[in-house]
């Protein structure tokens, strides 16, 4: 049951992943779709984050890394060493496992990607505006702008965070276990927005809960460390299939909870 | 015995023992701050001690003037010098320095911070005064900024290393470059840190006596010029406490409070000001 229109914005191919000597993932591939949630799911240390922190280049900053295999983002392979990596993380945003609000006020938060990208301040002030209302967040700041962010519940930072990554205008929005350190009420928020975001945002989502994934994903790829401990796809596809009807009896036993 | 009345024997004693050590370290201290706020008052309380330059010897009366404008000028040059470099190298050590040359500039950086305080002077001394023929308060700025270097750059250092990671890559994931993810969001994270180093390095200069001996000189007029040779008030203890003169002596206690006062004080301010910053 693929969409007619199934775009590709995504698609990694055969990437393998070193951290120094050790191998951290093995020839693992992903087509993430266009405006639809795709979940990574699979026990500890599988490499999910490592996966998803390539998408952006995010490894770059950890030195002795080395990727092989291609990331295509529209075709273009981001892996490649002529990818200007600013402009890639502009198109392919960063939500964090913990909230992290720079210690600065919300209106700065939310303005610091306009300000690196020297938008003027009516430009600057009007995508402030509209981020904090896409996350929900205006109606409840919309008086405090100039407060520091530190002074948000953990759910709030956590929305302020999403708003800071939509106002750089992304493509695609990596979200690493985003509601791991939130309740049940804060995380019920995020999944609500995402279900919104997805109608403009390509978004791929890493997490331990497979509730979650069931919840808010349409596809799902299933990982688990092979026997040298580095991180394989299992299985990809639509996530009600993974769920109901998978394919690799790792994935059955993983999704029925007899390990993990 | 039994093993609970041992155990809180034991508790008793290694209690007393950090009581017993914490007074050791502690009552030097307080007598020292009584011994100089009791010797010092009556020099303080003389009038004419903030406004008068001090008159020649024998004469009664006479002020510090001229040494509390030469400690706050040459420390200020001092700092104005060594805090900006200090404070970058500090930033090159915790942002780009995880290396081979970083580690080379701490060592280097730790080694300076061992080093007796008059081995600045001489510094001062052969690459100033000599060069220049002339004693002066800049030299002893250059001398004393080369003694704070160490203490702001490893407090920069320390500040920064404290900032956590996440918000450095939350600002790198939103299409940062890495420059002014370190200047925009780093550095003011870790300002009160950084503040902080500064004015101790500071309040250390200025009760640094050696490293003026032969870069100051020191001077009984009052001096602004910083070409010129200037007084300071680590000085003028230096020079009254040897002298037989009891009205000199007690301007070397007045001067000793002063100098207390003013390290305290940068102290406590350097302290009141973290404490607001990270509200």
């Amino acid at each position: 049951m693929r969409d007619v229109d199934a775009e590709t914005k995504l698609d990694a191919r055969h990437v393998n992943f070193w951290y120094g000597d050790f191998q951290a993932l093995h020839d693992a591939s992903l087509a993430v779709q266009a405006r639809k949630i795709t979940a990574l799911i699979g026990p500890s240390g599988c490499g999910k984050t490592t996966f998803l922190r390539i998408f952006n280049r995010m490894h770059d900053l950890v030195p002795g890394t080395k990727a092989s295999g291609e990331v295509l983002l529209d075709g273009h392979n981001v892996l490649s060493p002529d990818t200007d990596v600013i402009n890639l993380r502009r198109q392919v945003g960063m939500l964090f496992q913990r909230a992290n609000p720079f210690p600065k006020s919300i209106y700065d938060n939310v303005a610091y990607g306009p300000h690196i990208l020297g938008w003027s301040k009516q430009q600057t002030s009007q995508i402030v505006e509209e981020s904090l209302k896409d996350t929900g967040l205006w109606d409840e700041v919309k008086d405090r702008l100039r407060r520091s962010a530190l002074n948000l519940s953990g759910g709030q930072q956590q929305r302020l965070c999403l708003a800071r990554a939509l106002a750089v205008k992304p493509e695609v929005i990596l979200m690493d276990e985003p509601a791991s350190a939130l309740d049940p009420i804060a995380t019920l928020r995020i999944e609500e927005l995402m279900q919104e975001l997805k109608k403009r945002y390509t978004i791929v989502i890493v997490t331990h809960n497979m509730q979650q994934a069931s919840r808010v994903s349409d596809f799902t790829a299933f990982m688990l460390m092979n026997p040298t401990r580095a991180g394989e796809v299992i299985e990809f596809g639509p996530t009600d299939d993974i769920f109901n009807r998978p394919k690799d009896g790792r994935t059955e036993d993983y999704i029925t909870g007899r390990f993990g | 015995m039994s093993r609970p009345l041992v155990r809180a024997l034991v508790d008793r004693l290694v209690g007393g023992l950090v009581v017993l050590c914490v007074s050791v370290a502690a009552i030097p201290v307080l007598v020292l701050f009584l011994f100089v706020l009791i010797n010092g008052l009556p020099g303080v309380l003389t009038p004419g001690f903030f406004t008068d330059p001090p008159y020649p010897q024998g004469v009664p009366g006479g002020g510090v003037a001229n040494a509390i404008i030469g400690t706050l000028e040459i420390v200020g040059i001092g700092s104005l010098l060594a805090v900006p470099v200090g404070a970058l190298i500090g930033i090159f050590l915790s942002e780009y320095g995880r290396n081979q040359v970083g580690n080379t500039v701490r060592f280097i950086s730790d080694v300076f911070t061992g080093l007796p305080s008059i081995a600045f002077g001489i510094f001062g001394y052969t690459v100033v005064v000599l060069t220049t023929h002339h004693f002066s308060a800049l030299s002893a700025s250059i001398a004393l900024a080369v003694l704070m270097l160490p203490v702001i750059l490893r407090a920069t250092e320390t500040a920064l290393v404290l900032v956590p990671n996440s918000l450095r890559e939350a600002g790198l994931a939103l299409g940062a470059p890495r420059w002014r993810v370190t200047l925009e969001i780093v550095v003011p994270a870790a300002l009160g840190g950084i503040v902080t180093g500064a004015l101790l390095a500071m309040a250390r200069a200025a009760g640094e006596t050696a490293p003026l001996l032969f870069t100051a000189f020191g001077n009984d007029i009052i001096q602004t010029n910083p070409l010129q040779p200037m007084g300071a008030l680590s000085l003028t203890i230096f020079r009254n406490a040897l002298v037989p003169y009891p009205n000199l002596q007690q301007q070397a206690w007045g001067a000793a409070l002063l100098l207390v006062a003013l390290v305290a004080a940068t102290n406590i301010l350097a302290r009141i000001y973290v404490r607001r910053i990270q509200r």
